[in-house]
């Protein structure tokens, strides 16, 4: 029993690593998140009370990626206004930070592009042996593009579809010469419906044969990815390496409506 | 039964094969790239090498469970 465990553990940690260590912050579409959290609690030196520190710090920085609209509107920037609405927007940072009844609710406004820290210290009288409720959330809300990061909540899995269209491009090409095959990374738009974009698989390239040709038009892609937060908070998603795209070699379909919890 | 349990032990050890060759040939892996069925094909079912272990595989598990000591029958 002991050792199926550690199996299951090692076997765990091993799938986690499998995640790339920078994938959170490439999974951001219009602009990417660097915030952390950090809890501190301690026993005050009068041993009748506990010190409990609540923080939260980091930045944002914007994006502005370019996807093919079709051949009548071209290439089109979807983030340009969000991206300029940042700089003026503001972000603010609301922490909870309660130990039995002392603490509460506590935020702080500030300029939306820059570092901040926001930090929280809350000394509570507690008696000993009388075992006392906690709570701690950090939560982050910008005036331009809503709630942010949300330090709360749970881990969340979904198996995430998003319909990719190629952009042509080839880059890491390699012969399979056992049968005959060329297999390139072939650069990748997302193609979803307004209402499902940004997704939360959001296929940059895609793995695929290009000989013999054709080189694929589209993929229909699905990917196993993870969130933390609660629903409505739960960017960004961090999806596995080992995304399965299906090759398409029709015309070009309408947008489809891809994964997208938002 | 050895054979059924040979069989096993091999479809396993090939499966296990198959997925690290999978990921060793497919890398290095980046966040928000999709690996495309037509290259997973091509790797496995349409590579001849790929049934030659696999059958290589039944044969070693074969092997394993027929070498293994029994209990002297008294």
């Amino acid at each position: 029993m002991k050792s199926r465990i550690v199996f299951v553990f090692i076997f765990v940690v091993a799938c986690w690593l499998c995640f790339p260590c920078n994938a959170g912050a490439q999974q951001g579409y219009c602009f990417n998140t660097y915030f952390s959290t950090y809890i501190n609690s301690s026993v005050g030196s009068d041993h009748a009370s506990v010190i409990q520190t609540v923080q939260v710090s980091g930045n944002i920085s914007l994006n502005n990626p370019s996807v093919w609209a079709g051949p009548l509107t071209g290439w089109i920037y979807p983030c340009t206004s969000q991206n300029n609405a940042m700089q003026s927007a503001s972000h603010t940072y609301k922490i909870t930070n309660l130990v039995g009844s002392t603490g509460g609710n506590y935020s702080e406004a500030a300029p939306a592009l820059n570092y901040n820290t926001y930090s929280i210290t809350i000394t509570a009288p507690v008696t000993p042996g009388t075992v006392y409720s906690g709570s701690e959330v950090e939560l982050i809300t910008c005036s331009a593009a809503g709630t942010i990061f949300n330090g709360g909540g749970g881990l969340y899995i979904e198996v995430a579809y998003t319909r990719a269209v190629s952009t042509g491009a080839q880059s890491n090409c390699y012969w399979n010469q056992k049968i005959t095959q060329e297999v390139c990374d072939i650069s990748a738009q997302v193609w979803c419906t307004a209402a499902s974009s940004p997704p939360d698989y959001p296929v940059a390239a895609v793995s695929s044969q290009v000989y013999p040709p054709p080189a694929p038009n589209w993929w229909e892609t699905f990917d196993v990815c993870v969130a933390y937060g609660s629903p409505g908070h739960y960017r960004p998603w961090l999806c596995s390496p080992f995304g399965l795209a299906l090759e398409q070699y029709t015309a070009l379909p309408a947008p489809a409506i891809c994964t997208y919890n938002p | 039964m050895w054979i059924l349990k040979g069989s096993l032990l091999g479809v396993g050890l090939f499966l296990v094969g198959a997925i690290l060759f999978l990921i060793a040939t497919t890398g290095p892996f980046r966040a928000n790239r999709a690996i495309g069925l037509s290259v997973i094909t091509g790797l496995t079912i349409h590579n001849p090498l790929f049934w030659v272990a696999f059958f290589a595989s039944l044969m070693i598990g074969c092997a394993i469970v027929g070498s293994w000591p029994t209990a002297a029958k008294v």
